[in-house]
């Protein structure tokens, strides 16, 4: 039996989702949003891991949402890890909840959100934060939509050229500016796609293989917004072959997640 | 599960998209990889182009096993496409069960004032009328005042976002027996069973969103829902078969 058919089916390969939150958000009706529940998503869809941000962290207070991720982190180890968002509107506390967090057992990078925080990702309230995943070539997600803007993929063609230890997921792609992201991905080693939002459109994974290759995609929902059966028949019935499914869905996430997870050892 | 995709598209387009389904061939082709048994298509060149070299572009497609076409329409009220007798005519003599709107596109007011006629007479014959939403001027409150206005008229939103939109469309769904979503964009994590047990699973047809979308979340997410077979087997396919099989002209 093909990928494709075993996950219709109910079984496939193991998952890991590199870009979840948690929780409530203001203007989407999210039935999944709780811990538990979600947990009980991942079980359904055949999901390992996730690793979350909850919105709290990145729509309200910064400091309680990452204090609710590592609770989460602490309730199911192996199933979520964990990033620590920094907003940059607050900068005297950004060292602090480096410190506080970026060391715990299962919290493996850190998440921004330039657009929501209207804070250029190259500019100075950032630079603590990238100064420091650079030295402990640490993993960062950040959201990135377009060409243009505080985290379009011309800005985020700076990151990348300025932090080349950094591992850095380009959530949701630079969405719709998809020809700069894919060669951000193939001209950095550090640089990897991300799916969330993105993966809908028809014809674009395969065009990321094609240019970046299977190694560089890394499986993602914003779970629970999108859900994770929805986003594997994205990757599945996409015309790429099997390895490159098992590479997008897991093996690349996987080798990120390990190399993090090794540091904390 | 048998499928039946109420949206699908193909043609060139104003804007190359990463994944191309220039001809029916192509189309078909694509069906066939994500087991998708028939669609209710229409040709890009009817959004983009002008609806009437778009509705030429599928005569071929007449009498088709697997495609069956859609007519995009337009207020008679600049003289440029059919009368409104004049459309039901050919609509009749052309077999096609099933009409698409894109009024923001085409400039003009899905609305009483610019359309009355036609929506009356759509209504009457149970014509479904397919609308992606951001084809509407002023997004929901122009599905919300399209359906006070004609509330027997058989609308099926498409694209209606991936963000769970539930607070916009649930009343929809609850105040108008005639109004239907596509599943394509339908994507919020649990929101499919969440309307399956509240609303049911008779408002909700199967829709690809080809060459724009890939159909394979779509089906992926029918295929795992924790619904019944019976209400998996009806959004794939039933619900639409029985609303083209109603129509009345």
């Amino acid at each position: 039996m093909n990928l494709r058919d075993a996950f219709l089916k109910g079984g496939g390969c193991p998952v890991i989702d590199a870009h979840a939150h948690m929780g409530p958000f203001r203007s989407i009706y999210l039935p999944e949003a709780g811990r538990d529940s979600m947990v009980a998503g991942m079980e359904r869809a055949g999901v390992e891991a996730i690793i979350v941000s909850p919105h709290d962290a990145l729509f309200g207070d910064t400091r309680e949402g990452n204090a609710q991720m590592l609770e989460a982190v602490q309730a199911c180890p192996g199933r979520i890890y964990g990033y620590c968002t920094i907003h940059p509107g607050y900068p005297r506390e950004t060292a602090g909840e480096l410190d506080r967090y970026l060391h715990q057992p299962g919290v493996v990078g850190v998440k921004i959100h330039p657009a929501s925080h209207e804070c250029p990702v190259d500019g100075p309230d950032y630079a603590p934060v990238m100064e420091r995943l650079e030295a402990e070539r640490g993993l960062l997600l950040s959201h990135t939509w377009g060409s243009e803007g505080t985290c379009g993929a011309r800005k985020m063609r700076v990151i990348a050229e300025q932090y080349p230890n950094i591992r850095l997921l380009l959530g949701h792609s630079c969405y719709g500016a998809w020809a700069e992201a894919i060669a951000l991905a193939k001209d950095f080693p550090n640089v990897y796609l991300e799916l969330t939002a993105a993966a809908h459109v028809y014809g674009l994974i395969e065009w990321m293989c094609r240019e970046a290759g299977s190694q560089k995609v890394v499986f993602g929902t914003d779970y629970p917004w999108f859900d994770p059966a929805v986003y594997i028949g994205f990757v599945t019935f996409a015309h790429i072959d099997e390895e490159a499914m098992r590479n997008i869905l897991y093996n690349n996430a996987r080798g990120l997640l390990d190399e993090q997870l090794a540091k904390r050892k | 599960m048998r499928i039946f995709d109420c949206d699908a598209a193909f043609g060139r387009g104003t804007t190359p998209l990463p994944g191309e389904l220039e001809t029916a061939e192509a189309l078909i082709a694509e069906l066939d990889h994500c087991g998708i048994e028939q669609a209710l298509v229409w040709h890009r060149d009817a959004r983009e182009r002008s609806a009437g070299q778009g509705n030429a572009r599928m005569a071929a497609l007449k009498g088709h096993p697997r495609l069956h076409r859609s007519c995009t329409v337009m207020p008679y009220t600049s003289r440029e496409t059919f009368t409104e007798a004049e459309l039901f005519e050919y609509i009749q003599m052309e077999d096609i069960r099933a009409v698409r709107a894109f009024p923001l596109t085409h400039c003009y007011l899905l609305d009483t004032i610019s359309c009355g006629d036609l929506l009356g007479l759509l209504s009457a014959y149970r014509v479904p009328l397919l609308v992606p939403l951001g084809e509407f001027h002023n997004q929901w409150q122009g599905v919300y005042n399209l359906m006070r206005d004609f509330p027997h008229l058989t609308l099926v939103l498409t694209e209606t976002g991936c963000w769970g939109q539930d607070r916009y469309f649930r009343p929809l769904v609850r105040n108008f027996p005639r109004f239907f979503l596509s599943t394509n964009r339908f994507e919020t994590a649990g929101q499919l069973k969440s309307f399956v047990n509240d609303l049911g699973h008779e408002r909700l047809l199967f829709g690809s969103g080809l060459p724009f979308n890939n159909p394979g979340g779509y089906i992926s997410l029918l295929a795992r829902a924790d619904i019944s077979d019976e209400a998996r087997q009806a959004i794939a396919s039933d619900n639409l078969a029985y609303l083209l099989g109603e129509v009345a002209l």
